[in-house]
């Protein structure tokens, strides 16, 4: 299916905004001489030419449409995320073994998969191997329970 | 002094286990007697495989003999080393969480970052100075420059033309350059880049004329013949190149640029600590397989108290201080 | 006859039992941590230094060093059978192998990459052993100017790396050139775009943005169809590449792995870098370039022997001059410190035994590594039977492990949530990541080398034409980009006329 607001039209946004706020944030940094150059060169120009084909794509899928973008998977998608940052929040104070368990349960959350003697098998397995890999076995520098960092 | 206490009791017990604060409780009271009575961690600020890791690990593992407990080495880089104390600056002052601290965070960095996570005197409890690095003077073998004194003079020919490689903004190899440069009084021109091996191979190639290396990634260069030493950056020669002058014997005297490094505890560790510790490292730096081991790392094995320790770091700080401010070099964030 | 007496010398240290052993473990190691994805050869070798310490030094870098190589044979395994790339250099080996994959072809795609990666490994231990300081002197000729145009040659050929419109891989190669530039700048020491965020001023790690748009995005969107992208475990027919797949594969092996031994030795890029140009060679040199990106098998077959390749040689400006040219090798270098032994000029004159024997052993490694890959290919296979909601929260976890494992920082796990964010819409807007990452990792090299460069010229723009290496990359890039751009324009205006 083809539209006009399509894949290239929130696409090609996309690229006039990083464009454009990088080159907004850039204007700060020192521009410099040719010998010297400064910091601002390159973003400033990676940022326009970013821009212009950021404007390019949008146009043209104004006028000639381009792929549906479709639904998006905004549950999914959040609790995904969600699992990561619980396990970048979580780990350093409660440890590796309980945070592989809190993980791997909003993973399946993440799935709608409700069957939950799997998920209890699931985040014990995957427990018992991330701390025989990673802890036992390779050293790393991670607390295993509760407040021992 | 009872509500100070209680009120450290009350921040341990937020964050620990009922059996962790079982051990506070004990550290307390017992204080230094039954320290160490856990693993202890050392932080070092930088990537692994480094001069700093490559010594934490070393002590690391002389601890652990000494101590009879696990000690461990936990790298957090970035931000030219200032995560990394910056996470023992904030840790509890107990003696398990120590840093390897460098003339980096604790000499350069406080003058070099206008806005700095700690403070690199009020935060912390210097415990030992472990090994001094020397710096070194290098040319291209090609370069018409045999000693310091003809290196200046060739620089002085073409103002602002002349270039020196360093390792990098704000390390103590450019700040070396920098200070070199105004005591020579020189108009030369400093080309950074991403670490030392990239600037080493350009002095190499005849890229750049000169730069200043740490010892240990200098030595071997030297003795293949591919980089010409023309002086050392310590106030004495140094045992790898007896031959070499210091810099300020080729004729700039008074100079001196030592990178060093040194354990350091947060600020308020039970003095008793401190001072268990630092014996126990002196003593091992006593020792002559450690000593020959730093030897081979490029380092010159060194001993302080905790007292003299504190008071170079104050001088340090002072002296690298108006070397960034001359020359203008500074970190924003 | 020299050559034969080293190499005498060299196998009398490799083939001692305990050698051997300590080799196996190190390949073995290193094809687990290459299989597993996020955690990497640089943080499992640094997490290993410690136990080194206490062995000989020729066990101890023997092992590190199968280590490496043996997660390049991993690496593979992952952006073939989940779309994930193990290791970054193997990003470009989801485009093609993870189609093979969904065609039911996922064995033959496994044992083309552990075959060409073996021949690669082979040729490239063979280069090392008789030409290393020539290969070293090529590496020294280069200067800043030839690596800013090997970059930008680099970034174009990340545009032919699409799969559909060029203008929209150009801007993603652009979009990563700009995220690549996050953290202060070497040559002024001005944080860009940091924010004031403490741990964004290093940049930020491409295993975050590797990760992120491969892996964490990849499951949001297959839990979007609840994992019904991936039945495709029941129609595998066969194993072992056909005839029609070797008489396809045996001259990109090749060529894989001479532009691999080539780029290996360059700092910066190395296996990388090698692994994104050998694709693009195939691409573009092929018949039928459309079927790339539906699963050819040159696409797994180049990309596997070129990293290979290149992680052989890299070892080259280290053991010949002392000059780490990736991450992996500044932890050898250190791990060689340690020994007390400085790596450079003088090793191989005062440490024949290490020097040799180091180079011996990558021949065992590679046989004891495509001996242990063939068989195992049965067995990954099988984990595609593993059905994927219980595969996905692995995924996920060892994502969050292997970035937490560069840095021990938590920080830069929230940060793999950002960049799995911005992949899953990269997915939903028809975006590529393979350019964008090559963009990301080349984008800031060639910025600093082009400001060195001029730096280094007093401002004089024409070191990058007089300089012959310079000029040649940036005419091949001229040219390359002219062959990209020209069908498409040529494509966009015929369409307009017949509107």
């Amino acid at each position: 299916m083809r539209s006009k607001l399509g894949q290239d039209f929130w696409a090609g946004l996309l690229f006039v905004v990083f464009g454009a706020a990088a080159i907004l944030i850039a204007r700060g940094y020192k521009l410099g001489t040719a010998a010297h150059m400064g910091p601002a060169y390159m973003p400033i120009a990676v940022g326009a030419l970013l821009v212009l084909f950021g404007v390019v794509m949008t146009v043209r899928s104004l006028a000639r449409g381009s792929q549906e973008v479709g639904v998006l998977a905004w549950y999914a998608a959040a609790l995904v995320l969600l699992s990561v940052l619980a396990f970048a929040g979580l780990v350093r104070s409660i440890g590796l073994a309980i945070t592989t368990v809190a993980l791997a349960v909003l993973c399946r959350v993440a799935g709608r998969y409700w069957g939950w003697g799997e998920t209890a098998l699931l985040a014990l397995g995957l427990a018992t191997m991330v701390v025989l890999i990673f802890l036992k076995g390779l050293g790393m520098a991670l607390p295993l329970w509760p407040g021992q960092d | 002094m009872i509500l100070r206490v209680a009120l450290l009791l009350a921040a341990k017990a937020l964050q620990a286990t009922v059996c962790l604060a079982f051990v506070v409780f004990g550290a307390l009271s017992a204080a230094a007697q039954s320290y160490p009575s856990k693993p202890i961690k050392i932080v070092v600020p930088f990537p692994p495989a480094g001069t700093t890791d490559l010594l934490a690990r070393t002590l690391a593992q002389k601890l652990n003999e000494a101590f009879g407990k696990p000690v461990v080495v936990e790298n957090r880089p970035g931000a030219g080393g200032n995560i990394g104390a910056d996470v023992v600056a904030h840790a509890p002052a107990d003696g398990y969480t120590l840093l390897l601290a460098t003339v980096s965070t604790h000499g350069i960095n406080p003058t070099l970052y206008p806005n700095m996570p700690y403070d690199a005197i009020k935060d912390f409890a210097p415990v030992a100075l472990v090994g001094r690095v020397s710096n070194v003077l290098m040319v291209n073998p090609k370069l018409a420059a045999n000693s310091m004194k003809e290196l200046i003079a060739l620089a002085k020919a073409q103002p602002g033309k002349f270039m020196f490689a360093s390792s990098g903004n704000g390390t103590s190899l450019h700040l070396s350059g920098e200070l070199f440069a105004t005591m020579a009084q020189l108009d030369i021109t400093h080309v950074p880049y991403k670490g030392s091996a990239p600037a080493l191979a350009d002095v190499m190639n005849g890229q750049v004329p000169f730069m200043f290396d740490n010892l240990p990634s200098a030595l071997p260069h030297i003795k293949a013949g591919k980089l010409r030493p023309l002086a050392v950056t310590m106030s004495k020669r140094i045992v790898q190149l007896p031959n070499v002058p210091t810099v300020a014997e080729a004729g700039l005297p008074g100079f001196e640029a030592v990178s060093w490094f040194g354990l350091m505890a947060p600020a308020r560790t039970p003095g008793e600590v401190v001072r268990r510790l630092n014996s126990t490292v002196n003593k091992i730096l006593s020792n002559a397989e450690m000593r020959q081991r730093l030897i081979d790392l490029g380092t010159e094995p060194a001993t302080m108290t905790p007292g003299q320790f504190s008071e170079h770091v104050k001088s340090e700080i002072e002296k690298w201080g108006k070397v960034v401010k001359t020359s203008g070099a500074t970190v924003d964030q | 006859m020299e050559l034969i007496a080293n190499l005498a010398t060299g196998f009398a240290v490799a083939l001692t039992v305990k050698n051997i052993a300590y080799c196996f473990v190190g390949v073995l190691l290193g094809t687990l941590i290459g299989v597993l994805p996020g955690i990497g050869p640089v943080a499992t070798i640094a997490m290993l230094l410690p136990i080194t310490f206490n062995l000989p030094p020729e066990s101890a870098l023997i092992m590190l060093a199968g280590i490496y190589y043996g997660a390049q044979y991993g690496g593979s395994t992952s952006a073939i059978l989940v779309n994930l790339p193990g290791e970054s250099s193997s990003a470009v080996t989801t485009i093609d192998g993870y189609q093979m994959a969904r065609q039911g072809r996922a064995g033959p795609a496994l044992a083309i990459a552990a075959i060409g990666s073996f021949f690669a490994g082979c040729v490239a231990t063979v280069l090392v052993a008789f030409f290393a300081p020539q290969l070293a002197d090529l590496a020294s000729e280069f200067a800043q100017a030839d690596y800013f145009s090997l970059m930008v040659l680099g970034l174009v050929a990340a545009v032919v790396l699409a799969r559909g419109s060029v203008l929209k891989a150009m801007a993603m190669v652009l979009l990563g050139l700009l995220l690549g530039m996050v953290g202060t700048d070497v040559m002024d020491s001005t944080p860009r775009f940091t924010f004031g965020i403490p741990e964004l001023t290093d940049g930020i790690g491409p295993a975050i943005v590797a990760m992120g748009v491969f892996g964490v995005a990849e499951v949001i969107a297959n839990l979007e169809q609840r994992g019904e992208r991936r039945v495709f475990a029941a129609q595998i027919t066969r194993l072992l590449p056909s005839k029609d797949d070797l008489r396809r594969s045996w001259k990109a092996i090749l060529r894989g792995t001479g532009l691999g031994s080539m780029l290996g030795i360059l700092p910066g890029g190395g296996a990388l870098l090698a692994s994104f140009a050998a694709y693009t060679l195939e691409k573009r040199i092929a018949k039928e370039p459309q079927r790339f990106g539906q699963g050819a098998i040159e696409g797994v077959a180049a990309p596997e022997s070129a990293n290979n390749a290149g992680a052989q040689t890299s070892f080259v400006p280290l053991l010949t001059l002392g000059i780490p040219t990736n991450p992996v090798m500044a932890l050898m270098f250190g791990a060689m410190m340690i020994h007390g032994i400085a790596p450079g000029p003088n090793v191989i004159n005062e440490r024949p035994e290490l020097f040799w024997g180091m180079i011996s052993s990558m021949w065992i490694g590679n046989l004891l590594l495509v001996v242990l890959n063939l068989p195992l290919i049965g067995l990954w296979i099988k984990l595609l039977t593993v059905p994927y909601r219980l595969l996905y929260p692995a995924i996920i976890l060892f994502c969050c492990i292997g970035v937490f494992s560069v840095n021990n920082s938590a920080y830069e796990v929230g940060m793999l949530a950002v960049f799995g964010l911005l992949g899953y819409l990269f997915l939903k807007l028809g975006c590529e990541p393979a350019p964008f990452l090559l963009g990301f990792i080349l984008g800031p090299m060639m910025d600093e080398n082009l400001r060195r460069a001029l730096l280094l010229s007093h401002g004089d723009f024409s070191v990058f034409v007089t300089r012959p290496i310079s000029a040649t990359l940036l005419a091949l890039a001229a040219v390359l980009l002219l062959l990209t751009i020209a069908p498409a324009v040529r494509r966009t205006r015929e369409e307009a006329f017949a509107q």
